[in-house]
C-alpha cells in the first residue's frame, strides 16, 4: 500500500494536498489544502489508533496483545498526545 | 533469540506484565531472605549485609522488607513528581527486579566462600604478610574475577532503577535519571547510618 509522502522531501517541510481527484466522474478540485493531524502520524502510530480503538480503549488488552506491558503502552499513547497536540498547535 | 535477551536483560519492564513481574521479583525476595538466614547475615541497608548469629528467616524477611519499602516510597515520591500517572506497582516491580542481580551476587559470594578468603587475607595482613604469600593464587584469582563481578552487577543494579524508573514515569531526561541515582545513593547512606 502506497504511503502518503508528509513532508517535502527537498526542504524538509509540511506538505500540502493540492488537487482531489474523483475516480468515478472525473471531477478534480484544486485547492491547497492541510493534511489532517491523523495523516500526519507514522503508520506505526495510526497502527496504534486505530488499535487504541479496536481494543474499546483499553490499554490491559493493547498491552497483552502487543507483547509489551502496560505501563510502556501508556508512554506510546501520552507520547502520541503529545505529538498530536502540538501538529494541532502547528496548524 | 536476540530479542529475547533484549526483553530479559535491557528492558524488561517493557515487556513484561506487572503479575509477572511481581511474582519473579517476590519469589527471589523470599528465596533470598532464606539464603541470607542460612547463612548468618542480616540485611542494613539497600545492599549490604552483616554478620549476626541466630537470625531467624522471618526477621531478614521482615527487614529486608522494610528496606524494600523505604525504596519503594523513595521512588515512588520521585515518579508521582516526574509523571502523576506513575503506579505504585510499577514502582514496587523496579525495586524487586533491580534487586535480583545483587541477590545473584550474594549467591556467588556464599557458593565460593568470599567471608573465609577475605578472612585468609585479613590473618595475612594482620600478621604482616603484606604481599599475601599464604593466600593460594587461585584464591587471589577468584576474589580478583569477583571483584570485577560485583562491579558489573553494582552497574546492573543501577541500570535497572533507571530504566525501570523510565518506563514507568516515561521520563526521557537524562538529568532526572542522575538525580533518581544521587537520592538513591543518598538514602541508603543515611540509612545506614541511622540504623548503626
Amino acid at each position: 500500500m502506497k504511503r502518503i509522502p508528509i513532508d517535502c522531501p527537498s526542504c524538509g517541510l509540511k506538505l500540502k494536498v493540492a488537487k482531489l481527484v474523483c475516480d468515478h466522474c472525473e471531477t478534480e478540485v484544486s485547492g491547497k489544502f492541510s493534511l489532517p493531524v491523523l495523516v500526519q502520524l507514522s503508520l506505526e502510530e495510526q497502527e496504534f489508533i486505530l488499535n487504541f480503538l479496536r481494543h474499546s480503549g483499553s490499554l490491559k488488552e493493547m498491552a497483552a496483545q502487543l507483547g509489551k506491558s502496560y505501563p510502556t503502552v501508556r508512554n506510546i499513547l501520552d507520547d502520541l498526545i503529545f505529538k498530536i497536540n502540538m501538529l494541532k498547535n502547528e496548524e | 533469540m536476540k530479542n529475547k535477551f533484549k526483553q530479559l536483560f535491557v528492558s524488561p519492564f517493557a515487556y513484561f506484565s506487572e503479575k509477572a513481574l511481581f511474582g519473579v521479583g517476590f519469589i527471589f525476595y523470599v528465596l533470598s531472605s532464606l539464603l541470607v538466614s542460612r547463612h548468618g547475615q542480616q540485611f542494613n541497608g539497600f545492599m549490604h549485609l552483616y554478620p549476626l548469629e541466630d537470625v531467624s528467616f522471618l526477621s531478614v524477611l521482615y527487614v529486608q522488607l522494610q528496606y524494600i519499602l523505604v525504596s519503594v516510597a523513595l521512588l515512588f515520591c520521585i515518579g508521582k513528581a516526574i509523571n502523576k500517572k506513575t503506579r505504585l506497582i510499577d514502582i514496587l516491580n523496579v525495586v524487586l527486579i533491580a534487586r535480583i542481580p545483587f541477590y545473584l551476587l550474594l549467591f556467588f559470594s556464599f557458593a565460593i566462600d568470599m567471608d573465609a578468603i577475605l578472612e585468609v587475607i585479613r590473618t595475612s595482613i594482620s600478621t604482616g604478610d603484606y604481599e599475601l604469600d599464604s593466600v593460594s593464587k587461585s584464591d587471589m584469582l577468584l576474589l580478583t574475577f569477583f571483584g570485577i563481578f560485583s562491579i558489573f552487577i553494582i552497574v546492573y543494579h543501577y541500570y535497572l532503577i533507571i530504566r525501570g524508573m523510565r518506563t514507568a514515569t516515561n521520563n526521557k531526561k537524562m538529568g532526572l535519571n542522575v538525580l533518581i541515582l544521587a537520592l538513591y545513593f543518598i538514602t541508603d547512606l543515611v540509612i545506614q547510618v541511622l540504623i548503626s
